[in-house]
């Protein structure tokens, strides 16, 4: 078995936000970044695999296995860290510890107190007393004392300082020195996947506009400014998310050939950040 | 062998990895037969994709310059000096191809490039 998801045909109404026949496989061994808008659907696509909300069609696989009827099975493969401290954070960390630890049966405390004191927490503290960062790896370290094959994050960088960021990044891919292991996390701090992700699945309005390698990816599109004068109906049919500018006009495109041609034509490589903005549909 | 990567750059980061690996066995900074570091700790020290340096990695085998062992991993290749000289010899043609481009759209003639590399090994240039 390659994929160690298989999102087939996924649709989840809620109300006032739907997801749409949502087809995606993700590869086992990889990291997989999730991007998309503010409301364009990722946590409610996390939330969908993680069982928080119930698909009105369409099929998850976990290893081949499904959901239903298999979820101490399943969840006990994943680990799951969300953008906010969803453990009671006024009880000290190391008193959580030993409250959660007999509800999973793959819970290592000696693996957490290692986790704990590498990531630099204070067990006696209570996590409500943790900065926004430590509050992220005292998660991580509840999740990976179970030791997951795939590891779901939420935003996790989110509201973090640059240097915070750089070490949850770095603690992702020593996650990764295991080629069994699998992380799938959601940002729109595109920059974190510039660097570390594999594989970019993007969203926009509920739906899947790409979920492709990265470096591929990247290749396919130039971020193009096309001038006042060299504009024509083909150019502008074929530019995704242009915007107007004082020289002209600028997009995405998948034509390098034809633009490299025009004179006046300014071609980049887009960052991931250019995909999202070009790509990445309407706001909610 | 010491390797930087700026994701900030215009050449996508395979590339850049690609590049400075080539440039470390050319000099013999890294030896014939040197072991490299596995696929995933490559990626995590260098903090970037495991599939950007499985990439790297694969295209410097296809070139010669590196032998994948199946289960024992990535080494370097050994090589001859006329293997070596031909791949710079194959760099220089790439650098001077922007070169001769350059030279197209600024109108500089063949005779005056010429006569302008002639003076840069006279160090008289300007």
């Amino acid at each position: 078995m390659n994929h160690v998801l298989e999102i087939k045909n996924l649709t989840v109404d809620l109300p006032g936000f739907s997801l749409n026949h949502i087809t995606m496989d993700i590869p086992r061994g990889v990291v997989v970044g999730l991007i998309g808008r503010n409301g364009a659907g990722k946590t409610t696509l996390l939330r969908t695999i993680t069982d928080i909300y119930a698909p009105n069609e369409g099929t998850i696989l976990y290893d081949g296995i499904p959901m239903r009827g298999n979820e101490t099975m399943v969840k006990a493969k994943m680990g799951i860290v969300y953008d906010t401290m969803y453990y009671p954070a006024n009880t000290k960390a190391i008193n959580l510890a030993k409250m959660l630890a007999p509800l999973y049966p793959d819970f290592d405390m000696e693996r957490w107190h290692q986790l704990m004191s590498r990531f630099g927490l204070d067990e006696k503290k209570r996590p409500m007393l943790y900065s926004k960062g430590m509050q992220m790896k005292f998660m991580l370290a509840m999740v990976l004392a179970r030791d997951p094959e795939l590891l779901i994050l939420d935003e996790p960088t989110a509201g973090m300082d640059p240097a915070a960021r750089a070490e949850m990044l770095e603690l992702m891919q020593e996650f990764m020195q295991d080629e069994t292991k699998t992380v799938l996390f959601s940002t729109h701090i595109t920059s974190d996947l510039d660097k570390i992700a594999d594989y970019i699945a993007l969203i926009a309005d509920g739906k899947l506009v790409c979920m492709e390698e990265k470096d591929a990816l990247l290749e396919k599109y130039v971020l193009a400014q096309i001038p006042h004068g060299a504009m024509n109906e083909e150019i502008c049919a074929d530019l995704i998310g242009k915007k107007e500018n004082s020289f002209g006009c600028i997009g995405l495109s998948r034509s390098r050939s034809l633009l490299a041609q025009i004179p006046g034509v300014q071609l980049t490589r887009p960052s991931i950040e250019d995909l999202l903005i070009y790509g990445g549909g309407h706001e909610e | 062998m010491n390797l930087m990567i700026s994701p900030l750059s215009q050449t996508p980061i395979y590339a850049q990895l690609e590049a400075q690996l080539r440039q470390n066995i050319l000099s013999g900074e890294l030896s014939a037969n040197e072991a490299l570091p596995s696929i995933r700790a490559l990626a995590k020290e260098l903090g970037i994709g495991i599939i950007t340096v499985k990439r790297a990695y694969d295209d410097l085998c296809s070139e010669g310059l590196l032998v994948s062992l199946q289960g024992r991993g990535v080494f370097v290749a050994p090589m001859d000096s006329e293997r070596a000289r031909q791949i710079r010899m194959a760099q220089l043609a790439e650098k001077l191809r922007d070169i001769r481009q350059y030279c197209d759209s600024s109108a500089i003639t063949r005779e005056e490039l010429i006569d302008a590399i002639q003076k840069i090994y006279e160090e008289e240039f300007l």
